[in-house]
């Protein structure tokens, strides 16, 4: 199959939108704001909700072993883990909303919850 | 099954009133055999005003007390005021915030705690004494009150009357009891004080489109 | 007792396939010892070896270097049939499926570039899919997309910059 020498036409289009697309993710799905609860899920279904501003280490023994979760100073992280990458342990602590660290062999994800709520308490 | 109509007008005629209480100390007395005294409608607001008491004298600065839905704010959320969230009389969510500044506090009263329905009627749990029936027609009525010793009992008390009275009464009403920040929520109609309006936000776009916003002065 | 000897008739096509496979376990395997700055994000340079055989020989071709090296390496490293094995195996099949469509595009104006790309996207789409829908079912991965998406177009656009190169130097065939 000959290859003419004149079709950046399409790339650039191509990778203008996914400039675009990034830019937009970036935007939409990374917040900055510091989370005050971290959820962490596991087996398939939520383990519990903790708050941030409490010093814990929660022990969940999966498939694998155990895995040692650590919340301190308003951040939550793996402390360990029985798995051969250590891919969790190595992301270290995460903070804001929307961050969340997963181990997959041992179905264990955490996620920092808290997006402003619109109010702090609700009359009724 | 059906009220009795006569049964009701005669409950409705014994006129109980606290008119009829006389309070010495501790010690109440009444005039007529028809008075019993219940404490809904009063004692969460009283509540509030306990553990606010409680709260300063623990030099505590910043607190935001809800009782059963009844909420006092103490200082502040960390640098902004505490808000609130007014719940919807027909949603699942809030229908509106509101900054609640030291010392206010708010409260509502509504037909979608305690009701029942019965032949496509709502019976909500507040009596209307002059007619011995359920108030029709009101969804809820809540009241901002400003800063005082009573602040908490205040909001809980003052929504009754309001939620009670007849449109065209509730100006009046709230003159005399002092009252300058309302929100009355009815079937597609929304009435409160210019006061109020300037106080809270609506959460839902689509609030202000499908009801009618009515500010009175 | 007579031997029997049984010889398969192999194919031209056959041994392009297998060494254009081997080349991409190859280059597989080197990339699995190599760290990554966060799991899941992968220069993905086996892909180089797919594309090019998408362009040199036909989607046949490409579709089972593509499959044999997921196979192949899964199985040397040890992670056949392990979430690694079903996340590399997903985002391969949605890549090759971008492939299958993305090679009908006019090369005239699309090239290998754009391929790369669109793929680099679809095999993370797959993978991110797949996490949401059955490895870790409550995770919301919207936080995740951000950063894949941008070494999607990163890698996928070194990838397909690369591949064009070699292509240009076998323009004769």
């Amino acid at each position: 199959m000959k290859l003419r020498s004149k079709f950046f036409l399409g790339d650039s289009l191509i990778i203008l939108v996914s400039l675009v697309f990034i830019i937009f993710a970036f935007k939409t799905f990374w917040h900055f704001e510091t989370g005050s609860v971290v959820q962490v899920n596991f087996q398939g279904k939520t383990y519990g909700n903790f708050s941030l501003f409490q010093d814990k280490k929660i022990s969940l023994v999966g498939k694998e072993g155990e895995s040692m979760i650590e919340i301190k100073n308003g951040q939550a992280r793996f402390k360990s883990a029985p798995c051969k990458n250590q891919y969790c342990v190595q992301q270290g602590w995460i903070r804001f909303t929307g961050q969340i660290l997963i181990c997959i062999p041992n179905e264990i994800s955490i996620e920092i919850l808290g997006k402003t709520k619109a109010y702090d308490s609700l009359n009724y | 099954m059906h009220p009795n109509q006569s049964k009701i007008k005669n409950l409705v005629a014994r006129g109980p009133s606290l008119d009829q209480l006389h309070i010495s100390g501790s010690t109440i007395k009444s005039t007529s055999p028809h008075v019993k005294i219940d404490l809904g409608g009063y004692a969460k607001g009283y509540a509030l005003d306990q553990a606010s008491r409680i709260i300063h004298e623990h030099h505590i600065k910043n607190a935001l007390i809800n009782i059963g839905g009844n909420i006092m704010a103490i200082g502040q959320h960390g640098n902004k005021p505490w808000r609130v969230g007014i719940q919807d009389p027909r949603g699942a969510q809030a229908i509106a915030k509101v900054d609640l500044l030291d010392g206010w506090a708010i409260g509502t009263s509504g037909d979608y705690q305690r009701y029942f329905i019965n032949d496509g009627k709502r019976y909500c749990h507040l009596i209307d004494p002059f007619t011995g029936y359920p108030v029709q027609g009101v969804y809820s009525a809540t009241v901002l009150i400003e800063p005082s010793q009573n602040a908490g009992t205040l909001s809980d008390v003052l929504s009754k009357p309001l939620f009670i009275s007849k449109k065209e009464d509730r100006k009046d009403i709230a003159k005399k009891l002092r009252i300058y920040h309302y929100l009355i929520i009815e079937d597609k109609h929304i009435s409160m004080t210019k006061a109020m309006a300037d106080k809270i936000q609506f959460l839902n776009p689509n609030t202000q489109k499908n009801n009618q916003i009515e500010i009175t002065l | 007792m007579t031997r029997s000897i049984i010889k398969i008739k192999t194919t031209l096509l056959d041994h392009q396939i297998a060494q254009l496979s081997a080349i991409a376990i190859g280059l597989s395997l080197i990339e699995s010892v190599l760290p990554s700055p966060m799991p899941g994000v992968k220069p993905g340079i086996a892909n180089i070896i797919t594309l090019y055989a998408l362009y040199r020989f036909s989607f046949k071709t490409a579709m089972w270097v593509s499959i044999i090296r997921v196979f192949a390496t899964s199985l040397i490293l040890g992670q056949f049939l392990s979430p690694t094995f079903m996340l590399s195996l997903t985002g391969s099949i949605l890549s090759l499926l971008t492939l299958y469509f993305g090679i009908k595009l006019p090369s005239k104006i699309f090239s290998p570039l754009s391929l790369s790309i669109l793929s680099s996207f679809a095999h993370i789409a797959g993978q991110l899919i797949l996490v949401r829908l059955w490895l870790i079912p409550h995770a919301s991965i919207y936080y995740l997309i951000p950063i894949y998406s941008a070494a999607a177009l990163l890698f996928g656009f070194i990838n397909g910059w690369i591949t064009y190169r070699l292509l240009k130097q076998h323009n004769s065939i």
